[in-house]
């Protein structure tokens, strides 16, 4: 796996936001509920969780209860403010009509200790990934080289404005666009930091 | 609203009009009133092309006043596409100006002898009918660019295109935004093509002169009108979400859960969901900026403004942004992971004047039957124009999922009364299913789209994937929509009514103030029920038994991934969904 740093300016994080919303993959700890997870491990706070984060799936299966709800390795685990429609009412967490998809539903689960460490896929959505995406690129996460240059690919001249300064293991790189197309065939463990 | 307007297309010696009192049809708006006049008005055996059958246009109770979100309009007829009553529904200016000028009603009745056009001007003055033969064969952008010219900027136009004059079944009737622009359409069940069999190829309506409709009570209409805008501004679905990522926010979530129709309904899940989401649909419109890009309404008076505007990388105007259903449509539907595509077959539809819904379900079931390869943009965008062009495969397309189903010998063909789905497959949510298989309209999100039916007392907690209790829910979700779409409000209020009872109670209250008499919870049932009633009255008349309300049968036996779920729902327990 190449790790890849990136600084860019406070505005452009956004535009890292498709890699978010097609899932990306962080090494932690396994075996908790999503509030331990989530809180203790992505530092939401409880207040952003109960009220923010309105709909929840845990490999594609909504979720009630986030302190019933095990993350294990190999989970994929996606996060939304509350949506529209009657399809996002029945999706909302432990809403009205949460009854509604009850046999696709995440069922509770037996804890267990925090006990090993897994990889798992998180998907953040719609309001939740402006406000937590940030923190999520910053502490690092696993991307699909393809997927970073398909953004890269969209702002081909930009590219030097975007990325201030860029670093592959121990060495500085030119973000330009043969970077990203060397990277498009590996997993990448990607850092994103606001550049000062 | 104390005048209905006439139109007689068939009238001897030619159309002409007439101004009424409102009689027996006083007090109702929008589907209350167009499912009124169909129902004792129109033979319900009739061809829905024939004479006989009665285009009404109606703006909601509450359009043309100071209410917020109130200017929605209704459209009835007898459908070509379903062969029952239809009530579409829209944006736009139309609503609003409509109501100012004080109509009701707009009933366009008989038809042409021939095949000459003619459109209708209405102001303060009054109703003025002429002939139109210089907009034949136009698209709905011109028609409009042509009548702007003619009548000012500031009109409101109501129009078909090609696809209505050719009278298809996907045809849709046009309806212009703030900036006169035909992006707002009364689309589903070819009401288009019941306006163009008429010869009427346009409406415009002029407000110059007229004022805000007045409530019965000011003071206290003022005070709800206040407390309801302040609740939707509040509420994070119609104060944040929706002007933020418009209703295309949803592509992610119901990717997730599974339930997203992919490829002609064959999975639940698309692969390339997250290059077509709301997300990725604001990012790119804020990226190109233009006037109204990323947040828009779709009339003026609407607070929630979950539209916005597309356009090129050039920076050239392209279409309103595509909401869901349409991404849905164009997109995962058919397999195509690109919004500038998906822009510009909505662009062509609302020129060709066709229900995005509709078209995309049917290339959906053109791309199985082999004329293109899922995925194939190209093919997609040819495949429409030749329903444009009105070619012999575009008239067989342009008449719906069902009819290209039938020609081509395709058995997954996602309808009921031949009208094709929306953009959640009914296996995964099966209280959406039940309402596709028993609405009187053919299979629709939007009866049953309002989720207010607990705070109406009518509601329940219901599971949607176990049969019992899934009867229950659909029908009070029929019952509280039918009742929105009458008084003009849009359905995207129902998020913060659900959440918010004190905006619930504003909303009751307001409506209370307009009309002068208290409102309660039960009248607003009372209404929804007796909308329904009339509605299933023609079409048991007309001749749908409960064989109509059922979804195909590959629904039952096909299990769709993710979840692996079939539909469930008995056909006993769907019989009973309007017992009450
Ligand atoms: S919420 Fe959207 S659809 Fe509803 S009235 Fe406003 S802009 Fe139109």
């Amino acid at each position: 796996m190449i790790q890849l740093n990136l600084h860019v300016d406070a505005s452009c994080v956004s535009l890292f936001s498709p890699l978010l919303e097609k899932g990306v993959v962080i090494q932690t700890r396994t075996g908790c509920t999503l509030r331990d997870f989530l809180c203790g491990q992505l530092g939401l706070s409880g207040d952003y969780l109960d009220q923010r984060v309105q709909t929840l799936f845990l490999d594609a299966r909504p979720v009630d209860d986030v302190d019933t709800a095990v993350i294990r390795d190999g989970s994929t685990l996606a996060l939304s403010a509350a949506m529209p429609g009657l399809l996002g009412a029945t999706m909302r967490k432990g809403g009205r009509y949460a009854a509604f998809r009850k046999d696709i539903s995440q069922h509770t689960d037996e804890c267990g200790i925090c006990e090993a460490t897994g990889r798992v896929t998180v998907k953040l959505f719609n309001m939740v990934a402006r406000e937590v995406g940030g923190r999520l690129l910053e502490a690092g996460v696993e991307v699909d080289g393809s997927d970073l240059q398909r953004i890269a690919d969209r702002y081909p001249e930009d590219l030097s404005r975007i990325i201030r300064k860029a670093r592959m293991g121990d060495h500085e790189v030119t973000p330009d666009k043969s970077l990203f197309s060397t990277l498009s065939k590996h997993r990448i463990l990607l850092s994103v930091s606001i550049a000062k | 609203m104390d005048k209905i307007l006439r139109i007689d297309m068939g009238a001897s010696g030619g159309p002409a009009v007439k101004t009424e009192a409102l009689g027996d049809y006083a007090g109702l708006g929008g589907r209350a009133m167009t499912s009124a006049v169909v129902l004792k008005e129109v033979p319900p055996t009739c061809h829905p092309l024939s004479g006989e059958n009665k285009l009404v246009i109606a703006p909601g109770l509450l359009s043309g006043s100071a209410a917020a979100v109130s200017g929605r309009i209704s459209v009835g007829c007898k459908s070509p596409l379903t062969g029952g009553i239809k009530e579409a529904n829209s944006g736009g200016q139309g609503a609003q100006v409509m109501g100012r000028l004080g109509y009701a009603a707009i009933i366009v009745e008989g038809k042409v002898a021939d095949d000459s056009l003619y459109k209708v001007f209405i102001n303060k003055d009054g109703v003025k009918l002429e002939p139109a033969g210089d907009l034949k064969g136009l698209g709905n952008y011109a028609t409009v660019e042509k009548l702007s010219a003619q009548y000012g900027k500031k009109v409101a136009c109501i129009t078909i295109g090609q696809a209505g004059e050719m009278k298809m079944s996907a045809a849709s009737i046009a309806f212009t935004d703030m900036e006169q622009r035909p992006t707002r359409h009364a689309g589903r069940g070819g009401v288009g093509a019941v306006m163009g069999s008429k010869g009427l190829k346009a409406v415009i309506l002029d407000d110059d002169g007229m004022k805000t409709r007045s409530p019965a009570d000011p003071e206290k209409f003022k005070a709800a009108n206040k407390a309801f805008a302040e609740g939707l501004r509040k509420h994070p679905v119609t104060g944040e979400g929706l002007a933020a990522f418009g209703t295309n926010m949803l592509t992610n979530v119901v990717n997730e859960a599974g339930a997203y129709p992919t490829n002609n309904f064959q999975k639940g899940q698309f692969d390339g969901a997250s290059n077509i989401s709301g997300e990725t649909q604001a990012a790119l419109e804020n990226e190109r900026g233009g006037e109204g890009s990323a947040t828009h309404g779709c009339h003026r008076g609407c607070v929630i403004r979950c539209s916005g505007t597309f356009y090129d990388k050039d920076g050239n105007y392209v279409t309103k942004q595509p909401e869901y259903e349409t991404v849905w449509a164009h997109g995962g539907n058919c397999g195509i992971d690109d919004l500038d595509v998906i822009a510009q077959m909505d662009r062509m539809d609302d020129d060709f004047g066709l229900d995005t819904i509709e078209m995309g379900a049917t290339i959906g079931v053109a791309m199985e039957a082999g004329l293109a390869e899922f995925g194939d943009s190209q093919g997609a965008i040819k495949l429409l124009q030749e329903v444009g062009d009105g070619t012999s495969l575009g008239r067989i397309l342009g008449n719906g999922a069902a009819v290209t189903g039938q020609v081509f010998g395709v058995e997954r063909v996602p309808v009921v009364k031949r009208q094709s789905m929306p953009a959640y497959d009914p296996r995964t949510v099966q209280g959406i299913g039940v309402t596709y298989a028993t609405t009187t309209m053919g299979a629709d999100h939007t009866a049953g789209y309002a989720v207010t039916a607990n705070l109406l007392g009518v509601g329940g907690s219901v599971d949607a994937l176990k049969p019992e209790g899934q009867v229950e829910l659909s029908r009070n979700l029929q019952i509280a929509t039918a009742a929105i779409d009458s008084t003009g409000m849009c359905l995207f209020i129902a998020f913060a009514i659900l959440d918010q009872p004190d905006t619930f109670n504003a909303l009751v209250d307001l409506i209370g103030a307009f009309i002068g008499q208290p409102m309660t919870a039960d009248d607003v049932t009372a209404l929804g029920k007796s909308v329904l009633e009339k509605e299933r009255e023609f079409n048991l008349a007309a001749g749908f038994t409960a064989k109509d309300d059922r979804l195909p049968d590959y629904f039952k036996k096909e299990a769709l991934a993710p979840h692996n779920v079939t539909f469930n729902v008995t056909d006993e327990e769907l019989d009973t969904v309007f017992n009450w």
